[in-house]
């Protein structure tokens, strides 16, 4: 399934949309990246990635209701699809069950 | 609170944000950026926090985020331009006539343009390869005679450059050149290889100097064997341009090789340079070792025949140097100018310059003038403009075909920016086709314009360089929005209420344009058609005048140099040899030949005159036999015998002992004689060398044309020395079996002097290779010239073409009122006739200024009459009316029954 595969940019950009459930929007989004990961994303990179996930269907998105902070610009909440769960969730799996048939003995060297 | 943050934020970036960004995204990404900047604020500096902001906007620059082509936002956009594209085509191919006009016009257009430029800026850049050229200057040598005049040499004496150095702590380097002749009069070289083959080379082909070497320091003239700081050191050693030391070793390693000079002085091949390129003043083929001509070079003040390049210290105003000269001058030549009864003044002329604004006495090479180029760029410009003109021309003039195109546009909600990018878009494609065909007609010309300019101007590479693209471009844009946005204005303003109503027939403003640039096309045409045809009778008058002396018959054979004690009467036996042949009638010998600027140049005076009042008189050495061989006329008294052969070079004899001297006719009126009965037997005398000597006049010669009518006749000793001293021996010859002629003279050339080359040349060849220059100036105008010509009058056949068109129905009513055919036949041609005569009042006096001014550069000058300006007006009627001719006719010959029929 194509539509499944994810890269290692968009699995952060999806998990840092899931740990700010319903506040996650570009900036907060790349703060939390940064937070966690303690690498510096550029907000470009962030909104790109944001976009071209919405257009595969892990995310959706709606913009806020209309603010005075942010010199008067709406913000754009994106939350987790079904697919979009459904993908991590995948991801994280695959990813286990290969940690899970990795030899002990490959750590105890 | 929140704007007075907002107004920290930089705007620009916002503003590229804006264009570029995905509307979809705008608000949220504005938004986010904000947010990220207020942050940053709280930790950055104000200055930091922007730059972050702009490199945030950069981020945002990316495939996903910035606007489709493809988005609606751009889809109108894009399409209308392929919409403009088709259109424009449409156009081109339903007026091929028109197009065609156009296209090939511009095509010529810019590639004369191009060609001329290139050819320019090949003349403006020579020397300016060298690095630090901008430092490098000439140590000039003007001659003060008083109320006799001055004449600046560009050579000047040996020690000025090195005393240069040792005075002024502002000069960091030079170099001292002179010709070869200070050393060998002139000289053979000679190279035996391990065959024992002889392979020989003239050096007056060759050009070859006596250098010092920090030559290679000063210039770039980069080595190939040899090492540049020590290859000129010793003396008796040459350095050699590589392709003529592949004339003289082939394929053989020529370092250390040795040559022989009049097959009697070795020398030492030394180094190899690389072939020089051809924008330099100071081209050669060999260069001699300075300390060749031993130590007195450093302080000797009497030979101004060195040429003496000085390197100042970066940024040294050569004003400041200039300053100090007098004093300098008058330190080393205050006696020598006490003795000799002359004010020298020295002059720094920039090494950049001299190509272009130097015309002095002894320059190494013939220079050119920014003058011809100035000239030529006006060419330039002039072609590109009247192809220009003839685009704004023919446009305008199809504006009624074009009003209801425009009218039908508006009403189905054109708008006024769209029609002027669609009419844009017509004169960017024909400007862009005519560049495209411009680049490949360039690459075509290559070859036959450098034949045309005479130097390897041009070369495939040129499209290697980015300019000559950068060029193009800007021609294109220009051309295209100069040419397009005219039209593109008046085309689109027109009203669609009054266009359609049928209202609307000729807007007057437009025709007024039209006439104004119909004129400007034949001021200018007029204007080069005149310069020339003018430039031409100057260039003919000169080469067909009479020279005062027989050139047809004169062969030339350059004289034996390898000589010994019996020379002189070897000669004599071998002219008498030889004329015993029927076809040689005399034979002659001469230090110079007419055609070549006399070398020698002496103050000459009256003998009771005071020193003070010398004029300067040249000097020629030639013998009995000179002036019946040249068929120079001899206006009174009698020519030279053998008996009046004279000890001239002779250092002991008396300065007070007299010669016998002829002169020509510019002398006996340069030296102050009221006739020349009046100057037999009178005693004058003149320096030769350091020496005075006395002369006593036994009589007087006829003037004729040593060098070529650009050049006044010069006052004129001839002396008869009684040592050798030809450098040329003249051949008076029949012109019938030159052939066996030749062949004879060089069998008995070999037999007497074998260890010279044998090379012959006719006299009318060479002198005429004085208005080389000229010819080729005036070959390369008269091309352009006439390029420009031929665009002019394919717009005034379009336009003629057009006006006939229009007008057909005004000449149908006319001929149903009664006109007759030859009556409509020349309507249009009046039409034109009145434009020309206006262009012709301004265009004959401009013509007649500029060329009386360019003829004042000429000492003998063509007669400037008023048939040599009417003459190319009439020219400009008659082919005017030709191109029109056939549409007038076309016009006139209208059946009113046709053209009236679909009203």
């Amino acid at each position: 399934m194509k539509g499944l595969n994810l890269g290692e940019f968009e699995e952060i950009v999806i998990l840092a949309v899931a740990i700010l459930d319903d506040k996650a929007y570009g900036y907060a989004i790349s703060r939390e990246i940064q937070h966690q990961t303690g690498r510096i994303v550029s907000l470009g990179a962030v909104h790109s990635a944001l976009h071209r996930l919405e257009k595969k269907g892990f995310l959706q998105s709606h913009l806020a209701g209309a603010t005075t902070k942010r010199g008067g610009k709406r913000r754009r909440f994106f939350l987790l699809t079904n697919y979009g769960k459904k993908a991590v969730e995948e991801k994280r799996r695959v990813r286990e069950n290969m940690w899970l048939s990795i030899p002990k003995v490959v750590w105890a060297r | 609170m929140v704007n007075s943050n907002k107004s920290n934020q930089p705007q620009w970036p916002g503003w590229i944000l804006k264009r570029l960004c995905n509307p979809h995204y705008l608000e949220e990404i504005q938004g986010d950026l904000y947010e990220a900047y207020e942050d940053r604020l709280k930790v950055h500096k104000p200055q930091v926090a922007r730059w972050l902001y702009f490199l945030d906007v950069l981020g945002f620059l990316r495939y996903s985020l910035i606007k489709s082509f493809t988005s609606p936002y751009n889809f109108i956009r894009i399409h209308m331009l392929y919409n403009h594209l088709k259109i424009a085509l449409r156009i081109f191919s339903k007026n091929k006539l028109f197009s065609l006009i156009n296209v090939v016009g511009l095509t010529i257009g810019i590639t004369a343009y191009v060609l001329i430029t290139q050819y320019v800026k090949f003349e403006s850049g020579y020397d300016k390869y060298h690095p630090g050229i901008d430092d490098l200057y000439r140590v000039t040598l003007t001659w003060n005679f008083g109320s006799k005049g001055f004449h600046t040499d560009a050579t000047n004496h040996p020690a000025v450059a090195s005393s240069m150095k040792a005075d002024f702590p502002e000069v960091e380097n030079y170099a001292r050149v002179v010709d070869k002749t200070v050393m060998w009069g002139t000289f053979v070289l000679s190279y035996t290889n391990e065959n024992g083959i002889v392979v020989k080379s003239n050096a007056n082909d060759n050009k070859m100097f006596i250098a010092e070497g920090s030559i290679f320091e000063l210039f770039d003239i980069p080595l190939v064997h040899g090492n540049p700081a020590t290859a000129l050191k010793e003396p008796l050693s040459v350095v050699m341009s590589e392709s003529l030391a592949r004339q003289f070793f082939g394929e053989e390693d020529p370092l250390g090789k040795t040559l022989m000079v009049n097959n009697e002085q070795p020398v030492k091949v030394t180094g190899v340079f690389k072939d020089l390129p051809q924008n330099t003043h100071l081209n050669f083929d060999i260069l001699a070792s300075f300390s060749t001509l031993g130590d007195w070079t450093d302080n000797t003040w009497i030979w101004p025949e060195f040429y003496n390049y000085v390197r100042l210290r970066p940024g040294t105003d050569p004003a400041e140097v200039e300053a100090k000269f007098p004093a300098f001058v008058k330190k080393y030549l205050g006696d020598v100018m006490k003795e000799h009864g002359f004010e020298a003044s020295f002059g720094l002329q920039p090494v950049k310059d001299i190509h272009l604004k130097s015309q002095l006495n002894n320059e190494i090479s013939a220079n050119s003038s920014d003058q011809t180029l100035r000239f030529l760029m006006i060419i330039a410009g002039f072609v590109i403009v009247i192809a220009l003109i003839n685009f704004i021309n023919l446009s305008t003039a199809k504006s009624v075909e074009r009003a209801k195109e425009v009218g039908l546009r508006k009403v189905v909600g054109g708008r006024r920016g769209a029609l002027i990018g669609q009419f844009l878009m017509e004169s960017l494609l024909i400007n862009l086709i005519s560049v495209v065909l411009a680049v490949g007609l360039i690459s075509l010309l290559m070859k036959p314009f450098n034949e045309l300019v005479g130097l390897d101007v041009l070369s495939l590479s040129l499209w290697l360089d980015p300019n000559i693209w950068l060029t193009l471009l800007l021609v294109f844009l220009a051309g295209g929005l100069l040419a397009g946005i005219y039209p593109a204005l008046v085309l689109s303003g027109f009203k669609p209420v009054y266009v359609l109503k049928g209202k609307f027939h000729k807007t007057g403003s437009g025709a007024l344009l039209r006439r104004i640039l119909v004129i400007t096309q034949f001021i200018v045409s007029i204007g080069l058609i005149a310069g020339t045809f003018i430039l031409y009778k100057q260039f003919t008058f000169m080469q067909s005048q009479e020279l005062g002396y027989d050139v047809e018959h004169s062969m030339v054979v350059n004289a034996p140099i390898v000589t010994d004690s019996t020379i002189t009467s070897k000669i004599e036996v071998f002219k008498n040899e030889l004329l015993r042949n029927p076809n040689i009638n005399a034979v002659a010998a001469s230090s110079a030949i007419p055609g070549k600027r006399i070398i020698w140049t002496n103050g000459t005076r009256k003998l009771h005159d005071e020193k003070e009042m010398s004029v300067s008189c040249y000097q020629l050495t030639i013998d009995h036999d000179f002036l019946p061989t040249y068929k120079i006329a001899l206006l009174a008294g009698r020519n030279f015998t053998k008996a009046d052969r004279s000890p001239y070079f002779n250092p002991q004899v008396d300065s007070r002992q007299s010669h016998k001297v002829l002169v020509n006719r510019a002398a006996v009126k340069k030296l102050g004689y009221t006739g020349i009965e009046e100057v037999l037997n009178e005693k004058i005398i003149f320096k030769l060398g350091p020496k005075d000597r006395t002369g006593e006049v036994i009589g007087v010669v006829d003037d004729y044309h040593q060098q070529s009518l650009q050049h006044n006749i010069d006052p004129i000793i001839f002396i008869y020395p009684d040592n050798y001293f030809a450098m040329y021996l003249t051949f008076n010859v029949n012109t019938t079996n030159l052939k066996e002629t030749i062949e004879a003279v060089e069998a008995q050339f070999n037999d007497f002097f074998p260890h010279d080359p044998y090379k012959y040349f006719f006299l009318d060849e060479y002198f005429n290779r004085q208005y080389q220059a000229d010819n080729q100036f005036a070959k390369i105008c008269f091309w352009f010239s006439g390029l420009a010509i031929f665009i002019a009058v394919l717009g005034l056949f379009g336009l003629g073409s057009y006006m006939a068109l229009q007008r057909t129905k005004e000449i149908s009513v006319r001929k149903v009122l009664g006109a007759n055919t030859m009556q409509m036949l020349i309507l249009i041609p009046k039409d034109l006739l009145k434009l020309i005569l206006i262009a012709s009042v301004i265009a004959l006096p401009a013509a007649y200024l500029v060329t009386q001014e360019w003829l004042s550069g000429y000492a003998f000058q063509v007669d400037l009459s008023l048939w040599m300006f009417i003459l190319p007006l009439g020219m400009v009627i008659l082919v005017a009316f030709v191109s029109v001719l056939f549409q007038s006719l076309k016009a006139a010959m209208v059946n009113p029954a046709d053209s009236l029929r679909n009203e």
